[in-house]
């Protein structure tokens, strides 16, 4: 505890006030100089210990949300809004992009995975007749092969996965296409079907 | 006793003729009665289902339109993981319908397993936000899973349902 140059300056002191007549008040004196001595020499290093022993609570203040700023979407997910095919058009752009705030391509650090599931298990369903159409709905890789999704199981388990998305794959291509090339005239009417796209942050 | 008795038949084809109009009149009001309380849980029911939210408030969020979307596009939010103090009683959060899109969003809140919906909007219109979640009291500090579902609906007289997106992140409550 007691440093050797601590020591020195100890005894130094012991041995002036020891020329002195020894009363006992000289000995308090001795000994309380003695401690402040001590005290005043108790190593840094002893210091930092105690110091790094104390329990700190930290929390990223950045992180909770201040009442008067309110938590804004941190990215957004552009898909396709409804399956409008026509007689004209029986191929439509199902493509889903990850975004930043800024409309351009997301940039961040965060990871999703997005899968997509259809109501009526990829088919258009008439809203009077009940008469169905099916279509299908493919994505791309990246080397331009489509792959077929489709609804693996009807309720929960595991849905079609369009992709992961991040800063290295903010789009992937998707296309819907209609199963039918002629439709009879009695059977022409609206038809649709709900898409829901599952973002899962990772 | 001739008159009598035809004065007598005439009574009663009248007391008839008058039933027969009663019934007649009676059911004609039935039906109407019946038609008019069809008619008026229909309308609210529809009204429930399609009313804008006029807690809306306009938020001028800064979500751009993002480059070269398709036409038909729909562009729904997502969070990330945050951190709010316990005793909270509004998570402060923008459930907002970017300007951009040309459709309603409703939106519906979870939380963990729950089954009731912290809750559930009307449609927002693009351009509007509700801003805040009323949490349960007695939420325990730890980690929350939040769930958000949004349902795309059409710009319409009466809207249809798009598609739609659901989305979760995590609510840490602290001390």
């Amino acid at each position: 505890m007691v440093t050797n140059m601590g020591l020195r300056q100890f005894v130094f002191l012991f041995n002036r006030l020891g020329a002195c007549e020894m009363g006992r008040e000289k000995k308090l004196y001795i000994v309380i100089v003695g401690l402040l001595f001590l005290i005043s020499n108790v190593p840094i290093d002893e210091v930092s210990a105690e110091v790094r022993s104390t329990k700190i609570i930290y929390y990223n203040g950045k992180n909770i949300v201040d009442p008067d700023n309110p938590l804004e979407p941190d990215y957004v997910i552009t898909v396709p809004a409804d399956l409008s095919f026509t007689e004209e058009e029986r191929r439509i752009d199902a493509s889903v992009s990850m975004n930043n705030l800024k409309g351009q391509r997301y940039s961040g650090v965060k990871k999703a995975r997005v899968t997509v599931e259809s109501k009526n298990n990829y088919a258009l369903e008439h809203t009077d007749n009940f008469k169905r159409i099916s279509y299908t709905l493919l994505k791309y890789d990246t080397s331009g092969k489509g792959i077929l999704l489709h609804n693996t199981t009807p309720t929960g388990g595991d849905k079609s996965e369009i992709g992961e998305f991040s800063k290295d794959n903010t789009m992937v291509k998707s296309e819907a296409i209609l199963g039918v090339t002629t439709i009879a005239q009695k059977n022409i009417g609206i038809y649709s079907d709900v898409l829901t796209y599952v973002v899962e942050n990772l | 006793m001739k008159k009598n008795k035809t004065n007598k038949k005439r009574k009663t084809k009248r007391n008839i003729t008058k039933l027969k109009y009663q019934i007649i009149g009676g059911s004609f009001g039935l039906v109407l009665c019946i038609v008019a309380i069809l008619f008026f849980f229909i309308s609210q029911r529809s009204e429930e289902s399609y009313a804008i939210d006029g807690d809306a408030v306009s938020y001028e969020a800064a979500i751009k339109k993002p480059d070269g979307i398709a036409a038909n596009a729909i562009t729904f939010p997502a969070y990330a993981d945050t951190t709010i103090k316990k005793n909270t009683e509004v998570f402060p959060v923008v459930l907002v319908n970017p300007e951009f899109n040309k459709a309603y969003i409703q939106f519906i809140v979870t939380i963990d397993d729950k089954k009731v919906p912290l809750l559930t909007t009307g449609l927002i219109e693009p351009g509007k936000a509700i801003i805040g979640v009323t949490l349960p009291k007695d939420l325990k500090e730890g980690d929350h899973k939040l769930h958000l579902e949004m349902l795309g609906y059409s710009k319409s007289k009466e809207p249809t349902r798009l598609s739609g997106s659901k989305t979760s992140f995590t609510l840490t409550i602290v001390e």
